[in-house]
């Protein structure tokens, strides 16, 4: 199979969700010592971008893109594991943090968008649920990432948010980051009003506003 | 300028004084009138809405950017604007919407019924009253404790329900306002005692009189009873200041009964398994039932508790307020107006509508959502993942202001009497008759009523939450099915249970077994009061569940993506009952006599199969060419001898003695001649004919029944059970080249039977063991060669898949056709739908445009 054939197999078994293709095209892949990274940006992160894009048509629904998310964790873990470490050139679009705040423990939309923006070529560290403002701060300062991306799904919690940002000014590194925020009550006015840099109501538009930040 | 403005609320007609500045919301709640606020003034729901007559819309700041969100044109247009966004400039007027002011909820107040012995004890006081705290609404009740019989009730809705409709907001109101719990506090207790007051009253006894008071809520209501912070249960991991009994005065709680009085507050497990749920587990006592209960009790907040073998598990999932009518576009409470029950025709889609009380639609509550999605899925409008269908157009399928394809329920302008052409006329049922005008002009919605897909989406979430809520505790207790759910909460005797099981709310059971228990929380509350006892026993069962944080579970997250999916995509393992294939077992693909006069000379010979085909195609008026013309041509080419049967040539005698003898041999299709001529006739007929064009193949089980005799086969599953899946694997592995090389050849469908090698004849052991294996490997590998084409499972084969949890099958609407071919050939057209079935091949007339398709599940791979 041409490398050609081998991006159009694995878009293919992404858009259709088809977990065995996926694996199989992987394989094939491997077998041929076709160019992976190359696979996993012009394939697999091809067929993400276009399940994104579908489900901001409001054509997909977020099953689907859990499933997905799944499929395109896995194929990167094996991609990842089959590579010399010298061999990861990366050609990231930006560092991003990611955590749902403390208190709060639904982080499936976050799992989504760490997918999403990790098809479109950001380097993405999912700092998974229940994480402190302070723990986000140090990481981002840690990886000198470019984005904050904070995610909250209760009303009591969105305050999180708020302390984050709050912490970037006393470390006096406000301007060092933007804040992304978003999740089910989160609102525009919401981030505006906590200075927040951008606001973003589903996984898709999440993709947009941080490569509009970068 | 006045820095008071004066706001006349209509239609009650009262005047307030505001501050400039203040929101709408804020103005509204201060006086106490009530407006509905899903998110407590966040913007984030929508549902506070108002409409502002043109003349004063100048005294309001201008429309923000997050109503232009919000907010159709239309309504903009109309001056509907969110109370929250909205600060007052000057004097001006403001509409509540109709449903906030009108119309008593319906609560269930019969449906507490207890059985009682009545012993009396001359110690105990005279009168004590329970009370139901719910987050919307309030359930009182008095009793005389001597008789213990009931003198009184009286339902109220929570005064809370301004500052936030669910608890998260209200949680975060006491954040966002030190001292919120204070106020929270003297907003119930005022209302309470209204509630006690009026049942005194009509009972004709003195509120001093009272001596006890037992209180039930869930664990947020009961801390701001108790004016305790909630902050906490705002937060992972959710854990509550106060989990035990409690026992006050009214000096400490100010309730208007004796006092010297006796109140109680139910004790609660953990935060999210409140009072309310003890009260349920105590009164519906699950316990007493052998097997495995399922304790449900739905509502923003979904507590569920498994009940087995004397243990209990409990969890709670955030079901958000779909199921009760919340966050839906038109949606309302079960008041006055709430469109109920809606049955769906599933031809013409039509609707037909059951309103509550006696007037014209003014939304629609939970129970009639429930029954629109369901249909719409079961009727193929909607697709499995519950985006609408595009394949088809209906005039019920209309799009809404933003454009989007929603399902029209009611077209407000026809009611009015106007019938403008071309389009669609309602009937409306009112209270059971069929009407054509409203009883009350201009008293209904004169606006469509509509079910978006946004809607579609909230109850998927919705419904998503609960059943992986439910998995999750089967997950963690072990057992393998379920034998009755008991439902609480008046909501359950207005569900059609059928409904509520195809739209996937509960796991596939027997929908007799869904038992609604009503006001479950109420009625613990009223056994507490009634007996001592009973309190106490309510902190032993405190002590004895198992919590699970739903949400935080690894697995949650994989069983909520495959509950999204209408009815869901992994039918699990705890399948109580499942339909029963209708297929007789036979086929009743009979031949024309004519050609069936002609003997079997065609047998290897393409050119004569086409010409017969074609022939058959002719005679019988058929749409299709079916092929090979006789039954089991994988049988008949490993030896097995054709008889002519009534109508159709089959096999015969069995050629080999035994699965032994039969194991010996090699087996090849593709190089038979027999089986070559085949390919060659669907090759010739695609040649002359763009139809469609199904091949009959028998499944590996039903090639080998006509090879050796049935009995020797049953014994040797007992015997050698891997003998007998091997050799069925080596039939299906030499089947596929052949049926690849059909598909090759653009037959458009293949059709596998298997009427034979069902689990109720072999049982579900060995079905799964033996059987299943061969049947999967033929449909994973032929699945890859399926675009534009189908693989057709007939009924028995597709209900068993489904049974044992390999495969779903989800309804396709297609357009309205005359033959099935015609169906089976829009579907091959479809590059998703690879499987039909359950379905027969042999179906002549069509009663609906819908066909059953089928996928494989993750137990299929």
């Amino acid at each position: 199979m041409t490398y050609e054939e081998l991006c159009t197999q694995a878009k293919d078994a992404m858009v259709d969700l088809d977990e065995d293709l996926a694996y199989e095209t992987l394989d094939t892949a491997m077998e041929d010592h076709a160019d992976l990274t190359g696979l996993l940006t012009d394939g697999y992160s091809a067929g993400m971008q276009e399940l994104g894009d579908l489900f901001a048509e409001k054509e997909v629904f977020l099953p689907d893109l859990m499933y997905a998310s799944e499929i395109m964790e896995n194929v990167s873990a094996k991609i990842e594991e089959s590579m010399d470490s010298d061999d990861a050139v990366n050609k990231s679009k930006g560092t991003i943090v990611f955590a749902t705040v403390e208190g709060d423990v639904h982080d499936i939309g976050k799992g989504i968008c760490c997918s999403l923006l990790k098809a479109e070529g950001f380097t993405v560290y999912d700092m998974g649920k229940d994480v402190s403002a302070e723990a986000i701060v140090n990481k981002a300062e840690e990886v000198h990432a470019d984005l904050i991306g904070l995610s909250a799904l209760l009303t009591t919690t969105m305050t999180v948010q708020r302390d984050v940002i709050e912490m970037l000014k006393e470390r006096g590194i406000r301007d060092q980051y933007k804040v992304l925020v978003g999740g089910a009550p989160v609102t525009p006015a919401w981030a505006e009003q906590i200075g927040a840099d951008g606001y973003s109501g589903d996984a898709a538009a999440c993709v947009k506003l941080a490569s509009s930040l970068m | 300028m006045n820095d008071y403005c004066k706001i006349t609320v209509e239609p009650i007609g009262t005047t307030l004084e505001g501050k400039r500045g203040d929101t709408l919301l804020q103005l509204l709640r201060a006086e106490g009138i009530p407006l509905s606020s899903d998110c407590g003034g966040h913007a984030a729901c929508g549902r506070c809405r108002v409409r502002i007559p043109a003349e004063d819309q100048s005294s309001l700041s201008p429309v923000t950017e997050t109503e232009k969100l919000i907010l159709s044109p239309e309504e903009l247009q109309d001056g509907i604007r969110l109370a929250c966004r909205s600060r007052v400039l000057g004097n001006l007027r403001v509409f509540l919407p109709d449903e906030d002011i009108e119309g008593e909820t319906q609560i269930l107040m019969e449906s507490v019924v207890l059985h009682q012995n009545g012993q009396i004890s001359e110690a105990d006081p005279v009168y004590g009253v329970s009370i139901d705290i719910g987050t919307t609404t309030l359930a009182a009740y008095l009793y005389d404790l001597a008789s213990k019989k009931q003198l009184a009730s009286a339902s109220g809705l929570n005064p809370q329900i301004p500052y936030g409709t669910d608890v998260i907001s209200r949680i975060a109101y006491c954040e966002e306002n030190p001292g919120g719990e204070k106020f929270f506090q003297s907003l119930i207790i005022k209302e309470l005692n209204q509630l006690i007051k009026n049942m005194a009253k009509a009972a004709g006894i003195s509120q001093e009189d009272i001596s006890k008071a037992v209180l039930v809520g869930n664990t947020v209501m009961e801390h701001l009873l108790l004016e305790l912070s909630p902050e906490s249960l705002g937060k992972y991991p959710f854990k509550p200041i106060v989990k035990n009994l409690v026992e006050c005065t009214p000096k400490e709680l100010p309730l208007c009964i004796h006092p010297e009085g006796n109140i109680l507050v139910f004790p609660a497990a953990d935060g999210f398994i409140g009072g309310d749920h003890m009260g349920v587990l105590l009164s519906t006592n699950p316990g007493q039932y052998s097997g495995n209960t399922l304790v449900v009790d739905i509502g923003t907040n979904t507590e569920i508790t498994l009940c087995t073998e004397g243990m209990l598990y409990s969890t709670s999932c955030a079901t958000g307020p779909a199921l009760e009518g919340g966050t839906i576009r038109f949606g309302m409470r079960a008041a006055k107006g709430a469109i109920d029950h809606v049955t769906i025709d599933p031809v013409t889609l039509k609707p037909e509508l059951h309103v509550i009380g006696n007037c014209g639609p003014k939304g629609i509550c939970g129970s009639g959502i429930i029954d629109v999605v369901s249909q719409l899925a079961e009727t193929g409008v909607l697709n499995p993942d519950g985006s609408f269908s595009k394949r088809f157009s209906s005039p019920y399928m209309v799009t809404d202001g933003k454009g989007d394809l929603s399902y029209l329920l009611y077209d407000g302008k026809h009611s009015n009497g106007t019938k403008p052409e071309g389009t669609v006329q309602e009937e409306i049922i009112y209270e059971g008759t069929v009407l054509n005008k409203p009883l009350h002009e201009g008293a209904e919605h004169t606006e469509r009523i509509l079910i978006t897909q946004e809607d579609v989406r909230a109850v998927q979430l919705a419904k998503a939450a609960l059943y992986a809520g439910i998995q999750i505790l089967v997950k963690h207790s072990g057992i393998i099915s379920i034998d009755r759910i008991l439902l609480a909460g008046g909501f359950g005797y207005y569900l059609d249970k059928i409904r509520v099981l195809k739209l996937g709310l509960f796991p596939d059971c027997d929908p007799e077994t869904i038992l609604p228990v009503g006001n479950a929380a109420g009625a613990g509350a009223i056994l507490a009061l009634l007996e001592p006892e009973k309190l106490q026993e309510a902190t032993t069962i405190c002590e004895q569940i198992h919590f699970t944080e739903s949400a935080s579970d690894p697995a949650f997250q994989k069983f909520y993506a495959d509950a999204m999916y209408i009815p869901h995509r992994n039918s699990g393992v705890f399948l109580g009952k499942s339909p029963e294939s209708g297929c007789p077992g036979l086929h009743n693909g009979m031949l024309p006599e004519k050609a069936f006069s002609k003997e079997l000379t065609c047998l290897g010979n393409g050119q004569k199969i086409a010409e017969l085909a074609e022939f058959i195609l002719r005679e019988g008026n058929m749409d299709a060419f079916t092929l090979p013309l006789l039954q089991n041509l994988e049988a008949c080419v490993y030896g097995a001898p054709m008889e002519k049967k009534k109508g159709y040539w089959a096999p015969g005698a069995y050629p080999y003695a035994s699965v032994e003898d039969l194991a010996e041999r090699e087996y090849d299709l593709l190089s038979d001649t027999r089986i070559q001529a085949v390919l060659e006739a669907i090759k010739l007929l695609r040649k002359t004919s763009d139809r469609c064009i199904i091949l009959e193949a028998a499944a590996p089980f039903t090639i080998l029944t006509a090879l050796v005799d049935p009995r020797k086969i049953y014994a040797a599953m007992r015997k050698k059970p891997d003998l007998v899946r091997s050799l069925l694997e080596s039939l299906a592995e030499a089947q596929l080249p052949y049926l690849e090389a059909a598909l090759s050849a653009d037959c458009t469908v293949i059709s596998l039977a298997e009427p034979l090698g069902t689990i109720s004849m072999v049982g579900e052991k060995n079905y799964k063991e033996i059987l299943a294996p061969s049947i999967l490997f033929l449909l994973k590998k032929m699945k890859r060669h399926t675009k534009k084409r189908l693989i057709h499972l007939c009924g028995k084969m597709a209900t068993d898949l489904i049974k044992s949890g390999y495969g779903v099958s989800y309804p396709l609407r297609t357009p309205d056709y005359n033959s099935y071919a015609e169906q089976l050939l829009f579907a091959a057209d479809d590059p998703k739908i690879r499987f039909i079935g359950p379905g027969c091949v042999h179906t002549k007339r069509i009663q609906e445009p819908i066909l059953q398709y089928f996928e494989l599940t993750n137990g299929g791979k």
